[in-house]
């Protein structure tokens, strides 16, 4: 199969007049449906990425905390809606350490709900999922941006199935990985989907 | 009433770059293009896409909660709104959890309103544990296009439970509409594979429905963001330094505070590929949900991100068009109603890279009264409106 093109740069409106067609008789110009070509690929995947952003509502904070043991900890988890050509998902999380330290960020992406324990997170609650982790060095103050926007979770797993009869909907569940008692906040999240 | 199908929730066929050649240098292009391009056009404009998300957590909440947010559905593909909601029975808070008459989530879309119920006689009685006792609902409302700017709200009717501990609310993709109410390219009209667009008059009218649905996807179908304390009587105060704009998560940075930067606390908003053509900026239009501490001073809200370079800004401007805030009542800033991409308050966001680090600031015009934040809402347009 082919591969589709998909240019970097965004979609360009379609004017009418003699870049396009504007129905006075003088016939197509062929230039609107070469343009678009690229520019409906660009606009079903690019410009239309189905992005999400999500924060708690006091504040925009959601702290965590524990003694003990280095572990992960479950942080949110938000319903998602999962565009039809569903290949990638990308995402960033602002987190602070609060005392102890911070080692990695992780989202996974689920068909299903995460219903297991919040204060020492199990994946096993969501066995088709698939996850990214980025490392955040064991930052033990301040704010820290986890960024994942570049290559992100991919393929979006084949357990999340599209439908053409509804809504595909999945969950993103955040976690954080933190050193020998610690508490942290997550500040901010954002994801969105893209092409391959 | 007939249906046209536009497929919108199936994947979508892509274009190969191969097919260009079926229209290039006045050639006339074939039907064959032109029909695969109808195709995806219907199939992108009626995807539906998210409009607010949120996470409230375990949050003890011991009275109703309100999302209120603010929704253009201008683009030709809203049909029907959803919101899919995460939630539990009760919170750790319900002092006696129990049924009580009334239970449940409604989701409202500019006056169109839908009631789920939930909780039932007999059932869970226990305050619930986070996430462990996590359930999804969805609930559907039908409003549909409008030419104004509406305020969507997602409400737990009852002191008592549930919870939302997060959820989405989303313009609904649809796979049929109705010929006679929809907008969509139709398909009965084009003429069968291998003839020649343009060469009869029955092409006449899709082919002009194909350039007005074409640049309605490209201006109106674009991503909008937003933020709400649902909890009853909560906002966000700004009384770290009334005067000088601050951050409205953390307000400590601003003017005379901690400068801006790309990697400090501030919101991510994904739009790259979201501008116009080779611009590397995209209107995001701003409204937010305030009000004054008292009746002497009046707000302003402006944004710190980063500008056409691509460089985050260290201080915040104010929004051009802006609205000034005042009065002690909550309301929406600028008002609800007719949309006007000339005159709405708006920030120029930067879409060259992966995403804009934008921070949302508010600033009071003396040091008596506090900006009052509550909600906000950022809804992306390229530039102008059609």
């Amino acid at each position: 199969m082919a591969t589709k093109t998909f240019t970097e740069q965004a979609n360009t409106a379609l004017t009418s007049g003699s870049t396009a067609w504007d129905a006075d008789g003088e016939g197509l110009h062929s230039e609107l449906f070469f343009d678009a070509v690229r520019g409906l690929n660009n606009m079903a995947v690019k410009s239309g990425n189905y992005a999400v952003y999500a924060q708690g509502i006091a504040s925009g904070k959601i702290q965590r905390g524990y003694t003990g043991a280095a572990r992960e900890v479950f942080m949110a988890q938000v319903p998602v809606i999962v565009p039809p050509w569903r290949y990638r998902l990308l995402w960033t999380a602002g987190v602070t350490a609060v005392s102890g330290s911070i080692t990695s960020v992780t989202t996974y992406i689920s068909p299903v709900l995460y219903n297991g324990p919040a204060s020492t997170f199990d994946a096993t609650n969501i066995r088709r999922s698939s996850s990214e982790v980025i490392s955040m060095g064991g930052i033990t103050s301040g704010y820290a941006l986890a960024d994942a926007s570049l290559s992100g979770i991919a393929p979006v797993p084949s357990s999340i199935v599209v439908s053409g009869d509804s809504q595909t909907i999945a969950y993103v569940i955040i976690t954080i990985t933190g050193g020998t008692t610690s508490t942290f906040t997550l500040r901010d999240y954002a994801c969105w989907f893209s092409e391959q | 009433m007939s249906k046209i199908s536009v497929l919108g929730l199936y994947p979508p066929r892509f274009l190969d770059d191969s097919l260009r050649e079926s229209a290039r240098n006045g050639r006339p292009a074939l039907a064959s293009l032109v029909a695969k391009e109808v195709l995806l056009l219907n199939q992108i404009a009626y995807s539906g896409y998210p409009c607010y998300a949120w996470i409230s957590d375990s949050d003890d909440l011991n009275s109703q909660q309100v999302h209120r947010q603010v929704y253009l559905p201008m683009n030709a593909g809203a049909v029907s709104e959803h919101a899919h909601v995460v939630y539990m029975d009760f919170s750790s808070i319900d002092s006696s959890p129990a049924f009580t008459t009334g239970q449940g989530i409604t989701l409202d879309v500019g006056g169109t309103s839908e009631f789920v119920p939930l909780n039932y006689p007999g059932g869970i009685v226990a305050a619930s544990v986070w996430p462990d006792d996590a359930r999804r609902v969805s609930i559907e409302t039908a409003h549909g296009g409008s030419a104004s700017a509406e305020e969507v709200t997602i409400t737990s009717e009852e002191e008592n439970g549930p919870l939302m501990a997060s959820g989405i609310f989303a313009q609904a993709g649809q796979s049929q509409v109705d010929s006679a109410t929809s907008f969509p390219v139709g398909g009965a009209n084009l003429h069968s594979k291998g003839n020649i667009v343009a060469r009869s008059s029955l092409s006449l009218n899709s082919l002009h429905d194909f350039l007005t649905s074409y640049n309605d996807v490209f201006k109106r179908r674009r991503p909008q963001f937003g933020w709400c304390d649902a909890r009853a009587g909560s906002y966000v105060d700004f009384t770290a330094s009334k005067t000088n704009f601050r951050y409205i998560f953390d307000q400590t940075m601003g003017a005379g505070g901690t400068s801006f930067s790309a990697g400090g606390p501030a919101i991510t908003l994904p739009l790259m590929y979201t501008a116009g053509g080779r611009d590397t900026q995209v209107r995001v239009y701003v409204y937010v949900y305030a009000a004054m501490s008292g009746a002497t001073n009046t707000g302003t809200i402006g944004v710190a991100n980063k500008n056409s370079s691509g460089t985050m800004a260290s201080g915040a401007s104010a929004l051009t068009n802006g609205a000034t805030i005042s009065g002690t009542s909550f309301s929406w800033y600028p008002s609800l109603g007719s949309f006007d991409g000339s005159t709405e308050p708006y920030f120029l966001a930067y879409a060259g890279s992966r995403y804009d680090r934008v921070a949302l600031c508010a600033k009071s015009s003396g040091s008596t009264d506090s900006v009052r934040i509550r909600a906000w809402t950022m809804i992306v347009r390229p530039m102008g409106d059609p």
